[in-house]
């Protein structure tokens, strides 16, 4: 039965920063460094107007394609996990594969899922190893949430980045490849990360674009993406850490076993928080958020491709990757690295719309 | 523990994450009463709470505490 083992990895942001000081005219000063402070997000990275997340993510697949000269038609599975997709029908997918010049034998669909993605796309794709039905994929977790967040709401606002990561997978040889995954859903919360007026349940109307703001002066409308921060940090806190000791227990691994082990960024704070639960050293800990900010579904695959970039992520490296978050929900892949390691992608990491 | 207790135990924890060394804590106090008394802060209080009197609190009731009076119910 066939496997599948990270081979390259690239990921891209936009040039646009929003900084601290644009936030600070915008929500006031002290509410900015209260925020930053427990967040450790001083700049974020958002998208020109004009600009989606399917660009971002054309643009870092195409730059690790070119860097690896893979040949298009060897591509036989692409995954697109993405919320904010170029359209409802089609898939962004499709969109992708066009402007990729994929070839008509690559199975090609979207994954509707938050900031977990990659786990679960990943599991996807091993499962298509598996069967047979993919030797080469590519998996292209992006998202552009600062078009679904209202300007004048700081919870979100503060936080959010847009990116795009995008990750190649062949057929396992020896020891490498993707060993084990754990997931799971506690849907009692799904109304706590929820962009409510963007389905069937809720039309939009000149009722859903009203912005109406709370008594702590965040404003949005049900058009908006909205979040009930306190809710998702307290999940976060206790079921990340309970869930990954599950994780390490059914793999047979333990902490010490570990090279890296990446979490999802959502502030630092929380990771902060996780790594200690779990008893992580400073040496198996990364953070990527602090100029880039959350990066939703794209955040853990950003973490591992910075990491590569700056050569943290040795060959024969195991590495524990965890996300959590809309749904709610968790994911957890425990990924050992060639021993050829993964080299990184020269090109640039910064978004042009000539990649 | 009498409920007076668990107040007076909240109230070191208020303090604490609101910065508010005088703050006289009562069961009617609410974020409508306190700025300092924001997301962060609601996750900090629990969190605290938590570890003091080892206890869980339920998601349903972190995502909508407003007053003091919600957490104390919860307290054993």
């Amino acid at each position: 039965m066939l496997r599948a083992a990270i081979t390259a990895i690239h990921h891209c942001v936009p040039t646009r920063r929003l900084t601290e000081a644009e936030l600070e005219a915008r929500f006031g000063a002290k509410n900015v460094q209260s925020i930053a402070k427990l967040s450790g997000i001083h700049e974020r990275r958002i998208v020109e107007p004009g600009t989606t997340a399917a660009d971002l993510g054309f643009a870092a697949a195409e730059r690790l394609l070119a860097g690896r000269n893979i040949p298009r038609e060897t591509i036989d599975l692409l995954i697109v996990a993405t919320q904010t997709g170029d359209y409802q029908i089609p898939g962004t997918a499709y969109v992708l594969h066009e402007r990729l010049k994929l070839s008509q034998h690559c199975i090609a669909y979207d994954l509707n899922q938050g900031c977990a993605a990659f786990p679960y796309a990943l599991a996807m794709a091993q499962g298509q190893f598996a069967a047979g039905l993919a030797k080469c994929a590519l998996i292209i977790n992006t998202d552009a949430l600062s078009g679904i967040i209202h300007p004048q709401d700081r919870t979100l606002v503060t936080l959010h980045g847009d990116g795009a990561v995008a990750t190649l997978l062949e057929v396992a040889k020896g020891e490498e490849g993707l060993l084990g995954f754990h997931f799971g859903t506690d849907s009692a919360g799904w109304r706590y990360l929820c962009l409510p007026a963007s389905g069937a349940r809720q039309p939009r109307s000149e009722e859903t674009r009203k912005a109406i703001a709370d008594e702590t002066g965040n404003v949005r409308s049900a058009e908006h993406f909205q979040m009930n921060g306190q809710a998702i940090f307290h999940f976060a806190i206790h079921k990340v850490p309970e869930v990954t000791n599950e994780a390490l227990k059914k793999f047979g691994v333990t902490v010490a076993d570990l090279d890296l082990v990446v979490l999802h960024q959502a502030n630092r704070f929380m990771i902060e928080q996780i790594y200690k639960k779990l008893g992580v050293p400073a040496e198996k800990q990364f953070f990527y958020l602090e100029n880039v900010g959350n990066l939703s579904g794209a955040s853990s695959p950003a973490v591992l491709s910075e990491a590569v970039r700056q050569g943290k992520v040795k060959p024969g490296a195991l590495v524990l990757l965890a996300a959590f978050g809309v749904g709610l929900s968790w994911g957890l892949v425990l990924i050992r690295i060639g021993q050829d390691g993964l080299a990184p992608i020269a090109a640039s990491t910064d978004y042009t719309p000539a990649t | 523990m009498t409920r007076a207790d668990k107040l007076a135990r909240l109230q070191d924890i208020f303090r604490d994450v609101l910065d508010r060394p005088d703050l006289q804590l009562t069961e009617d106090f609410s974020t409508a009463d306190c700025p300092e008394w924001d997301s962060v802060a609601t996750v900090q209080i629990v969190l605290a709470a938590e570890a003091a009197f080892n206890v869980r609190v339920p998601m349903e009731t972190v995502a909508h505490l407003r007053q003091v009076r919600e957490l104390l119910d919860l307290l054993p």
